[in-house]
């Protein structure tokens, strides 16, 4: 389910009524991220009724981690009290306890928190990929990619942390790594038109004749993958296109196809969400 | 009763058979909870993880090749066939699945495991026999066939086998026991607290755990199977197929997208 469906099913869901039950079970399970709602649904998880059923502690984990978003450490504290009195130790109470320590900035302490979730497991995939993002939070990029470069030769079929890879690589300049990345995360999820778009941005950066070309074939390919919520990728193909129009290849009749598609494109969408702008558009 | 039973003294009732099903009941509680302490998640060799990723990375490469442009297709073609230490050239010492159930690892898990349960119950079991050998502590109130002797009447050795099957001897009162509390543990020990407690430690361990043992399958028939990988490989053709979306994406007519 991509975003936007998604919260198109949680507002349907929040106005028809649903139990506060299923819009969790929806936070849960789709790529959302609404603290707000999680916590203000408090029955749902600071209830005594269902404690015994495993469901109801999926919901606390969930909502120590919705507190962790909002700052609201004493929920955070509660949930992991009761997930400590019920459970003892175990990974996921510990990275819930790292990432507090992140939260409240004390992140050479959470360090040492995924220091000792590893010593017990050294597996352990959460607490490598919480270093990660501990490690570029706190500003040490190539120490990072190391990182991550280390734990994606051992589980290097995670897309997610693939893409995270092609985005410090972008943050360093490195281009060409960022590519292979992106190509990776796509050998997995070929029909990701946000996967095409970074790639098409990334081409697009590189700005010369041929790059030009290829960022125009990544831009086309994710309007096709989605062609109604995909601005972004139009704005691409309208500037790919007009910087190929001053090249050689000025007079290719798909050029100018493509050119002329996107820019009606352009105009409907324009129209109908913000006519007032239309006039803003970058249209030769 | 008529004068060919056996009188069973209230006492034996009292100070045996009640006593030993209570203290074995406690005893399989204490053991449940031992073994959430002691056992210990396998251990799982990252080379593993690695080559089950590398296998399906493999798998998604042949399946997906359409997606890389030229330059990225014949890096990773590399990467798999290229080289002597490519992914499909490395040798592999044949193993079979006795091997991994062989492996230390697995053994050492096994045997605290085995240890935990059989040790305490045997040691029990020898001081019953000791205790209380040759005790009848309880009659079946139903008729049963002469071959439930062994069951019933483990521990009482009579010349004559001539005592009636109804009569249970402490023994194996003790091991009906033993048995018969499996159901009454799962009720009482189905607390969120031991149950999803140990789901939610042991889970991705034992899932990882299996992956291990799955590999090492793979790992079985690796000489025979790399050979056929490569020739797929090496029939596999880099065919981009990203640049037609562009002639796609001049068919969409966008106006009626758009608008559904």
């Amino acid at each position: 389910m991509s975003t936007e469906a998604a919260s198109v099913v949680l507002s349907r869901k929040l106005e028809d009524g649903s139990t506060d039950g299923e819009v969790l079970e929806l936070l849960r399970l789709a790529p959302l991220r609404r603290p707000e709602v999680v916590l203000s649904m408090r029955k749902e998880w600071r209830g005594r009724r269902d404690r015994q059923k495993l469901r109801f502690w999926d919901k606390l984990e969930q909502a120590a981690f919705a507190a962790l978003d909002r700052a609201s450490f004493d929920d955070m504290d509660w949930a992991a009290r009761m997930i400590f009195s019920t459970f003892g130790s175990s990974w996921r109470l510990n990275r819930l306890i790292g990432m507090k320590r992140e939260a409240i900035g004390d992140i050479e302490e959470s360090m040492v928190v995924y220091e000792n979730m590893l010593e017990k497991d050294p597996n352990n995939r959460a607490a490598l990929k919480r270093q990660v993002t501990v490690l570029r939070t706190s500003g040490k990029l190539s120490e990072a990619t190391a990182h991550l470069c280390w734990y994606l030769k051992i589980y290097l079929s995670d897309v997610d942390a693939w893409c995270e890879l092609a985005d410090l690589y972008i943050s360093a300049g490195s281009y060409p790594q960022a590519i292979y990345c992106y190509n990776e995360a796509l050998l997995y999820e070929k029909s990701n038109w946000a996967l095409y778009l970074r790639l098409g941005d990334i081409y697009y950066t590189l700005a010369d004749e041929s790059s030009m070309l290829t960022a125009r074939h990544y831009y086309s390919k994710s309007l096709t993958l989605n062609s109604k919520h995909n601005v972004r990728a139009m704005y691409g193909l309208l500037l790919s296109s007009q910087a190929l129009e001053s090249g050689p290849r000025a007079q290719e009749l798909k050029n100018k196809n493509l050119k002329n598609w996107v820019q009606e494109a352009l105009k409907t969408v324009y129209k109908d969400k913000c006519p007032s702008k239309l006039s803003l558009l970058p249209l030769q | 009763m008529t004068g060919d039973d056996l009188h069973l003294d209230v006492r034996i009732r009292d100070w045996v058979l009640i006593p030993v099903a209570i203290v074995t009941f406690c005893m399989g509680i204490m053991l449940q909870s031992l073994g959430i302490l002691v056992r210990r998640p396998l251990k799982i060799h990252q080379h593993k993880i690695r080559e089950g990723a590398t296998l399906s990375r493999l798998g998604q490469f042949k399946r997906n090749a359409g997606v890389l442009p030229p330059d990225q297709f014949a890096s990773r073609l590399a990467f798999f066939v290229e080289g002597d230490d490519a992914f499909l050239n490395q040798q592999k010492a044949q193993k079979s699945l006795i091997n991994s159930f062989m492996s230390p690892d697995f053994m050492a898990s096994q045997l605290t495991e085995s240890m935990l349960s059989f040790l305490p119950q045997m040691v029990f079991g020898a001081f019953i026999r000791y205790t209380f050998g040759g005790f009848t502590v309880c009659k079946v109130p139903f008729p049963l066939p002469q071959r439930f002797g062994s069951m019933l009447q483990s521990g009482i050795e009579l010349a004559s086998r001539d005592l009636d099957v109804t009569y249970v001897s402490a023994l194996s009162w003790y091991i009906l026991n033993l048995f018969g509390y499996q159901g009454v543990y799962r009720l009482v020990l189905s607390s969120p607290n031991m149950t999803a407690g140990t789901q939610s430690a042991n889970s991705r361990s034992s899932a990882s755990a299996l992956s291990g043992i799955i590999t090492d399958q793979v790992e079985m028939g690796w000489n025979q199977s790399i050979q056929g990988e490569k020739a797929t490989l090496k029939k596999l053709i880099c065919k981009w197929d990203v640049p037609s979306a562009e002639d796609e994406l001049l068919q969409i007519k966008f106006k009626e997208v758009y608008k559904q």
